[in-house]
């Protein structure tokens, strides 16, 4: 049985500090207190400075003396992480992992970890390969992969989904934009348009 | 720890905590070791005796270090409880062990649900309370959220709970069983006292559980004199009646060693060399399916098989008549070519070895599957020498023959094992010769005891029986004869190129 006290005060003591950490955290679903979302500004420095990464954190049933369940939904260029499933290869998050941890903590060595990839522990070895052998061609791919996945948040994401729908570039803006990025509320206007 | 350590103090300085682990032994490690190989000595433990050894040592050390009985267990575990070099390490380096174990001096104790001055967060639940518990590193946790800590250690992490550590962030404290036992639940308790147990013979170098179902002995072996380290192949026996290779827990498998047996179990299991000679050699007659190899000839197969003799053809696996008056034209037909001949020489040469031994190595091991049955019999046979006459003393003979065929049976079947890996030289027809007498005698004997009753002869059944055992004997010192003289020329090759470098500390 997890503690869901504890939970709910993490989630309070998350949101106090957005402006200084960097990690925003929400709940997809009010009612389901173990499923979280987060995102991590990309370190200063580094070539995923610019970029906003998307967590995805499933607490196990009896959190926190399990580690919590984390993954990117961003993709991500970076030896501890897989580039194809988001997978996060980090002690803390496995073995290493103490109940007086928290997800804040936790979140704040994934962005430790982003500043400084531990390439002998790899999760991606292709990434890794690449980041020992050839460090500018690295950064240049991990840059590249921030300005296509992390971006700007959420808004090009809709607008990507919004073009699939087959809709124009600026009018798939200008409607988002109409809405505060409210998507669907976008969508109805832009289908609304049609008709 | 220690009050008065220049009494303690040792003049050799042989390992520091460091590399403590690999240095398993004092110098009796540079003499020669002894190669005679005795049948080694153990004794079996019952677990009122496991508890008594393991109090023993913690004992030892408790006393020894001034230290607390808990912070001594986990100074053991990490020692593989050997007591003597927690004792030496420890005066050589006592911070260093210390940490390296995960212990706190005897200055830092544990304090279990104290109550604090300050109201504090709880680094676990997170609430501001004045109850704490702590390990002597003194990273305080509210009781509740300990006692849970401790409960999920036990609960969801099995023999692992008993290496947990301070649940703070990468503290390499050691959780004490006095902590554990304080904040568990009853049941908790009982399941962690299991554990304990289980990882205090999993650790010790010397000891073993016995692999029979259910039995709860572990046997130990004797601390060779000379401190030389336990390998190989070691016979030993239950009190349960088990009996068993102590090294890799399997049946007493002498004469050959661990090694063989693994392969040689493997190789029985995939029986690899009769699937890679049958693809490389047969074909199935595609009417009833029997295995056909094609012996010589041209390409026009007659299945010989019982009922079938269907016709086909070798290179297209099509009926004969359709090929008729063309066989030539078979389109798919290829010349064999000479590596393709010796490929599948040297398979079926492979093959027919290895059947040579598995044969004979699971003849002997059904045999050996019967051998309650034949205990029976011979139960049988004896009360109806009773009935005809002599009485039930007179019969015993025959149980001690019996069980003198099965000891001869399961040393046979491993001989097989053995000479299967042996390289084809002096040896192996030497040790083939032991075998052949030694199969011989224990037939005969076989034969001799299965007669009916009235047909027996007393005298001639303990001469099989002495014979066999005396063979078993003979084949036995050949083994360990060539084992000796191996060991030894490996000994002197390695040896003595390294003479001059290797320190010659005899202080």
């Amino acid at each position: 049985m997890s503690d869901l006290k504890r939970i709910r005060k993490e989630f309070t003591e998350c949101k106090k500090d957005l402006e200084t950490s960097g990690l925003d955290v929400s709940m997809p679903d009010e009612s389901n207190l173990l499923h979280w979302k987060a995102t991590i500004k990309g370190p200063v420095g580094t070539p995923y400075e610019g970029g906003i990464f998307r967590i995805d954190i499933q607490l196990p049933s009896d959190y926190p003396f399990v580690p919590p369940k984390m993954k990117y939904e961003t993709r991500i260029w970076h030896p501890n992480i897989s580039s194809e499933s988001g997978a996060i290869c980090l002690d803390i998050l496995k073995n290493e992992w103490s109940p007086a941890l928290t997800i804040r903590t936790a979140l704040l060595s994934l962005q430790a970890l982003m500043s400084a990839p531990e390439p002998d522990d790899p999760q991606d070895a292709v990434v890794a390969s690449q980041y020992k052998k050839n460090t500018a061609e690295f950064s240049s791919t991990a840059k590249y992969w921030t300005e296509t996945y992390a971006s700007g948040s959420n808004e090009d994401d809709a607008i990507r989904k919004l073009v699939e729908m087959g809709f124009e570039v600026d009018v798939c803006k200008r409607a988002l934009k109409q809405f505060g990025g409210d998507e669907n509320k976008a969508l109805d206007s832009l289908l609304a348009g049609l008709a | 720890m220690a009050d008065d350590e220049s009494e303690m103090l040792f003049d050799n300085s042989c390992d520091d905590a460091s590399d403590a682990e690999e240095d398993d032994d004092d110098y009796s490690e540079f003499e020669q070791p002894s190669l005679a190989q005795a049948p080694r000595p153990f004794r079996c433990l019952r677990p009122d005796d496991l508890r008594e050894m393991q109090a023993a040592a913690v004992k030892r050390v408790a006393e020894t270090l001034c230290c607390e009985p808990s912070d001594a267990t986990v100074l053991l575990r990490s020692f593989k409880w050997d007591a003597e070099r927690v004792i030496s390490s420890y005066f050589e380096n006592p911070e260093g062990v210390l940490e390296k174990a995960g212990v706190c001096g005897s200055s830092n104790r544990a304090v279990i649900d104290a109550a604090a001055a300050q109201p504090y967060q709880c680094p676990i639940c997170l609430e501001m309370v004045t109850a704490f518990s702590a390990l002597g590193c003194g990273h305080r946790a509210c009781t509740p959220c300990y006692s849970a800590y401790v409960g999920h250690k036990i609960d969801d992490e099995g023999t692992a709970a008993v290496r947990a550590r301070c649940p703070l962030v990468k503290c390499r404290v050691q959780l004490t069983d006095a902590l554990v036992n304080a904040l568990a639940t009853d049941a908790q308790r009982a399941r962690y006292a299991v554990y304990l147990e289980r990882a205090f013979v999993d650790d010790h170098p010397r000891l073993a559980w016995c692999p029979a179902p259910s039995c709860t002995h572990a046997i130990l072996m004797v601390q060779p004199a000379d401190g030389a380290p336990l390998t190989g192949a070691a016979r030993v026996a239950c009190a349960c009646g088990e009996v068993f290779c102590f090294a890799c827990l399997r049946d007493d498998h002498s004469p050959a060693t661990c090694e063989q047996l693994r392969l040689w179990l493997i190789k029985c299991k995939d029986d690899s060399e009769t699937y890679n000679w049958l693809q490389a050699n047969t074909r199935a007659c595609p009417a009833c399916k029997t295995s056909v190899e094609k012996s010589g000839g041209c390409n026009h197969m007659t299945c010989r098989h019982a009922s079938c003799g269907h016709e086909w053809c070798w290179v297209c696996a099509g009926p004969w008549k359709e090929h008729s008056g063309n066989f030539y034209t078979c389109n798919r037909f290829k010349e064999t070519d000479d590596e393709e001949v010796k490929r599948k020489d040297l398979s079926k040469a492979a093959l027919e070895r290895y059947l040579h031994y598995y044969s004979r190595y699971i003849n002997h091991h059904s045999s050996l599957m019967l051998e309650e049955k034949t205990r029976q019999a011979m139960e049988d046979k004896i009360a109806e020498m009773q009935a005809l006459g002599s009485n039930w003393l007179d019969g015993q003979y025959l149980k001690e023959a019996t069980e003198s065929l099965i000891a001869c049976r399961h040393a046979l079947q491993y001989t097989y094992v053995y000479a299967f890996y042996l390289p084809a030289d002096n040896h192996k027809e030497l040790f083939q010769m032991a075998q052949r007498d030694l199969e011989m005698t224990t037939e005969d004997l076989s034969a001799e005891i299965e007669k009916p009753v009235e047909q027996i002869v007393r005298l001639t059944v303990l001469h099989h029986q002495q014979m066999s055992e005396r063979r078993l004997a003979n084949l036995f010192n050949a083994v360990e004869a060539h084992r000796v003289a191996e060991a030894q020329a490996a000994l002197e090759a390695a040896h003595v190129p390294g003479a001059l470098s290797r320190p010659q500390s005899q202080a």
